[in-house]
């Protein structure tokens, strides 16, 4: 530096270099990213997961290992102890912790001071709380002697150790206490004394709640995914229709409809009765077997549509050529077939999985007590025992654990796709498989969209029939239940409620997806399946746990802004459906037509507006019906996160069904049915309209 | 359909009278009859569409035919399931497992047979050797040049020793050069292997060129049967004289008819042209002489030839070493010629020459509606 400049002049300059420098350094960082062009679109997107989906689960990671509560409880004391060394601190830690305990004596917070200390260690916990209710009020000359007269166990290294445990600002207490593990006193892990269990437990019962639902799930969707792909005609669109009005009707009312077909006064043991048999063996709610039914018949489509688009890609060429090599159709089926889709089918899975894993209303409402798999506890643990740190412990072990068979997956799939790109004959052609699916397969389809469509045909049909109780047969069929069982002082304001914030929802989710979708339609192909894979993050983290996040990481006692979070929240949701439908709407449409634009002198942004937009209204019109049909019936994030003001039609449905099904919130079931039926049949209408004016492009 | 009795044995398969229909689309085969002798090599050519994919279909067993009967060494074939025909398919989209290497897709028939898995693996690489792919075995097919994935699926169709071998249109995406040497490679194989082949393509060169006789096939309707040089040279129809090769079409009616064939034919253009009634009959009734460029001789230095104009030379090209001279008749009719290179210069566009026919290559056909 020149002599002669002041400091003050010197540092300035000082400064421009370094701006300077940063400037370039970032201009350099930043020119790879020029050249990504397109991917900037999915910037707005990837800002807002960031925002809105990864910041929370880091705050559930946060509080998972975070250990402030002493802290604040005790801020003098917990200062005082990091300064010391290993050893049994001197006279003046005693005292501060003196006075800082009979500060909260006085005021009678001691119990809540000490919470953090009491799930950490019980006794030190009881030796701290007994001494500082013991302790006189008057002047102490030497209060360390007081104290270890008082107790030996204040001259312990070891209950030192645990103090300065409790009062580091990390613990990895939690997370081995979701584990039913705990510290003991050397700072070792061991397992909790029996009393203390129960965790593990949870863990395993709620992996082996999802690992049956799946493998049930699976075994319904393949036959009909199989069927769909061998259904002569391309689209067999109504079928299609039949299949996602259940995914589409929402968690509650689906299990709304179970409650109707196998509670005590429902379909299966009023038949039962009449038949003159017992009801009891029907009455599958609460049961193990109707949980199971329901959960599973709830996934059948998710499980279904990887399989379907496997089977639609698979080429009927490999039956053939194994039939003409001598295989017949068993084993052709076996050694040709199963081998390509297997890699569709265990992502059918893997997502399947994790979906169990966050099943909330189902279990909530059909578990039997001692069944409840770790969503519906988590709640509890959150709001009941007021144990935050714990549920976020849980919350990440069975993320994890839900996640382990989606990483494999796409760790394989990776390899499979290596191993079949393009090969596959037609390579991403849709095929029509002549001959259409078997006798067999055909029967169990039908069986199983039937199953799934039961119970939702039966809320329609009670909520028809009115009538005091829940019965069946049905007393009689009027059109009055609709409008007169419904108190609509009650109903109105939750319906205008859910409706705004589905709307608010669906059109972040809507823009951000159709802009992400864009970048996706033209980045180059390597990059693509990397692209979407993280833009369809919100898909890997089961619902619960997410909500559980957002719960946190927004501050669990202030909900002044829940509409926003819960908008953000559900935008999250639904972002997935909207990217997916936009990209399906933009590959159909093709680059060409915006090409062809380009070349007629249109200018980039004016070549988009004017070719590929309204060729792709419709697809976006879809992408928002389905964001908003996710917010409409999710019940999920407003369980945690909605204010006492502000509740959804779901939320409050969801309410009166935990104290007992009526005639009243089987209408409002029904009405909501209604609802996504109509917005369902909406968009496959629009989708139609929009084929024949434009034809297939 | 009664044939000699030794015909029959001859025959490895035959379709007698297949007929073949799909719901809401017109007939696909219309009465099919075809025999293929043991050890032909047989092609069944026709435009896209025209059902000869079907046919391969029925006879494959993918299809059963609406009626008719398909005999495979006198045996019925109908309502026997492909994987107990035991015939070679190789398809046109070849259908190699992508999930398989190349030797593990040969070895699969053999393994579909209950044969051990090394003899299927060692049977299955001298196959793969037979058809000159001896290193790349244990490659994934989308590893192989579409050239190589031909020759993986040619093996794979031949390795368990079918009666027949079923080849639709398996050249279809290679380029010209590598098309050749594969079709060298397919007759080579047939030869060694004394195998029966039913060949379909649309392709006219490439069933010339390899097959024993040529089946052509128009709207589900066997139009001609014959070696390449009858279908070349004498085609029975005007559709397949079309369909097949380059040729001349003059429309005219006849004004004679002779019991031998001989015929004259009065052109639309004013000349008369003495011909070889093939299909029609009756002076009177529309015809269309048929010839094909090369057999037109330009200024022909000598020989005696039942046909001779005086024309206008229209224009003179190269094609190879041929020149590809276009005449005008003097009323007006365009005829296109083909002529070998000769040590005379060519004549010039404009000028006056002479052109010349015999009769036995000059044919009236009835003409296409």
């Amino acid at each position: 530096m020149p002599s002669g400049h002041s400091p003050d002049h010197g540092s300035l300059h000082a400064t421009r270099v370094r701006w300077r420098l940063l400037r370039r350094l970032l201009s350099r960082r930043l020119e790879p990213l020029r050249g990504l062009g397109p991917v900037w679109l999915a910037v707005p997107l990837l800002a807002f997961l960031v925002i809105a989906f990864v910041v929370p689960l880091l705050t559930l990671a946060r509080v998972a290992v975070e250990n402030r509560d002493l802290e604040r409880q005790l801020p003098r004391f917990v200062d005082a102890l990091r300064a010391d060394l290993e050893e049994v601190p001197g006279e003046e830690a005693f005292r501060i912790l003196a006075d800082e305990l009979l500060t909260h004596r006085r005021a009678e917070t001691l119990n809540a001071a000490l919470k953090s200390l009491s799930q950490q260690d019980r006794q030190v916990w009881l030796l701290v709380s007994r001494t500082a209710e013991a302790y006189p009020d008057g002047v102490v000359p030497e209060v360390k002697r007081w104290f270890v007269e008082f107790n030996a166990e204040w001259a312990s290294i070891s209950t030192w150790r645990v103090l300065r445990r409790v009062a580091a600002p990390l613990t990895i207490h939690y997370l081995a206490g979701a584990l039913d593990a705990g510290l003991g006193p050397d700072a070792t892990i061991e397992a909790n004394p029996p009393s203390r269990r129960g965790n593990l437990g949870l863990l395993a019962r709620t992996m082996l709640f999802a690992t049956a639902v799946t493998a049930l799930a699976m075994a319904l969707a393949y036959p009909v995914a199989h069927f769909l792909a061998h259904l002569e005609h391309v689209p067999g669109r109504w079928l299609m229709m039949l299949l996602l009005i259940p995914a589409w009707a929402g968690a509650l009312v689906r299990t709304l409809g179970w409650v109707v077909m196998l509670g005590r006064q429902g379909v299966l043991a009023t038949v039962m009765r009449d038949l003159g048999a017992s009801a009891d063996a029907m009455v599958l709610v609460p049961s193990r077997t109707g949980l199971l039914l329901a959960a599973a018949t709830a996934l059948v489509p998710f499980a279904a549509l990887p399989c379907y688009v496997g089977l639609r890609r698979l080429s009927p060429r490999y039956l053939q050529a194994a039939q003409s090599l001598g295989a017949p159709p068993v084993q052709a089926f076996l050694s040709a077939h199963l081998p390509q889709v297997l890699p569709a089918v265990a992502l059918g899975a893997a997502v399947t999985y994790i979906l169990a894993t966050g099943l909330y209303t189902t279990p909530l409402l059909l578990a039997r007590a001692n069944d409840a798999p770790l969503s519906v506890v988590l709640f509890d643990v959150v709001d009941k025992v007021a144990n935050p740190n714990a549920a976020a412990a849980l919350a990440i072990w069975t993320m994890l654990l839900a996640m382990i068979p989606l990483v494999l997956c796409l760790r394989y799939l990776s390899a499979w796709r290596r191993a079949l790109p393009g090969a596959s004959v037609g390579g991403d052609q849709a095929w029509v498989h002549p001959g259409g699916a078997g006798r067999l397969v055909r029967v169990l389809a039908f069986g199983v969209v039937a199953v799934m469509s039961a119970p939702l045909v039966m809320t329609v049909v009670h909520a028809f029939a009115g009538g005091e109780h829940v019965s069946f047969p049905p007393e009689g069929i009027s059109l009055g239940p609709l409008s007169t069982l419904v108190d609509t002082a009650r109903w109105l304001p939750r319906f205008g409620q859910s409706v705004g914030l589905a709307v608010v929802a669906a059109l972040l989710a809507t823009a951000l997806g159709a802009s992400a979708a864009l970048a996706l339609h033209r980045v180059d192909i390597q990059g693509r399946y990397r692209l979407a894979l993280v833009l369809c993050l919100p898909l890997a983290v089961p619902s619960t746990i997410y909500a559980l996040a957002l719960y946190l990481a927004t501050g669990a006692g202030n909900r002044s802004e829940s509409f926003w979070v819960l908008a953000a929240g559900h935008a999250t949701l639904g972002v997935p459906a909207a990217l997916l439908i936009a990209w399906s709407a933009l590959t159909a449409t093709g680059r060409r037509v915006e090409q062809a634009a380009l070349s007629l002198g249109a200018p980039p942004r004016l070549a988009l507006r004017t070719t590929t937009l309204p060729l792709i209204a419709p697809g976006l019109a879809g992408a928002f019906l389905a964001a908003f049909v996710i917010s409409f019936n999710d019940v999920v994030l407003p369980v945690f996160l909605a204010p006492e003001r502000f509740r959804t039609l779901s939320l409050e449905l969801l309410d009166g069904l935990r104290v007992g099904l009526t005639p009243e919130l089987v209408a409002v079931g029904a009405e909501c049915l209604i609802v996504t039926t109509v917005v369902a049949f909406a968009g496959e209408r629009l989708m139609r309209w929009h084929l024949e004016r434009h034809g297939e492009v | 359909m009664s044939t000699p009795a030794d015909k029959v044995d001859r025959a490895r398969l035959r379709m007698v009278d297949v007929h073949k229909s799909y719901p809401g689309r017109p007939h696909t085969l219309q009465g099919l009859d075809l025999a293929i002798d043991r050890g032909e090599f047989l092609t069944l050519l026709g435009p896209s569409g025209s059902g000869k994919t079907t046919a391969l279909m029925l006879v494959a067993g993918f299809e059963n035919p609406t009626s008719g009967d398909i005999l495979l060494d006198g045996k019925s074939l109908v309502g026997v399931p492909p994987y107990r025909r035991g015939l070679g398919v190789v398809f046109q989209d070849l259908g190699l497992f992508p999930h398989l290497s190349a030797v593990e897709n040969v070895a699969y028939p053999l393994r579909m047979r209950g044969q051990a898995p090394a003899d299927a693996l060692r049977l299955a690489r001298d196959m793969l050797e037979r058809v000159r792919l001896p290193d790349l075995q244990s490659r994934r097919p989308h590893q192989l040049t579409v050239g190589q994935q031909q020759r993986v699926a040619l093996a794979r169709a031949l390795v368990f020793e079918p009666s027949m071998l079923l080849l639709d249109e398996p050249l279809g995406s290679l380029d010209r050069s590598v098309r050749k040497r594969l079709l060298q490679d397919i007759r080579r194989l047939h030869e060694a292997l004394g195998i029966t082949v039913l060949f379909v393509t649309h392709d006219q060169s490439d069933a010339l060129t390899v097959s024993d006789r040529v089946a052509i096939i128009v709207d589900g309707r066997l139009r001609q049967v014959g070696t390449p040089s009858d279908v070349y040279d004498s085609p029975s129809d005007a559709f397949v004289a079309r369909f097949v090769g380059e040729s001349n079409f003059l429309p005219g009616t006849m004004r004679s008819h002779q019991p031998d064939g001989r015929c004259e034919v009065a052109l639309d253009s004013g000349e008369t042209v003495q011909a070889q009634a093939v299909d029609v009959t009756g002076v009177g009734a529309r015809a269309s002489i048929w010839l094909r460029p090369e057999r037109i001789v330009v200024n022909p230095a000598h020989g005696r030839f039942g046909n001779r104009f005086t024309v206008t030379v229209q224009s003179v090209r190269r094609e190879g070493p041929w020149r590809l001279i276009d005449v005008r008749l003097p009323g007006g009719a365009t005829l296109a010629t083909r002529q070998p290179p000769g040590d005379t210069e060519p004549p010039e566009p404009g000028s006056q020459a002479e052109a010349a026919w015999s009769i036995e290559h000059c044919r009236a056909l009835r003409p296409l509606p």
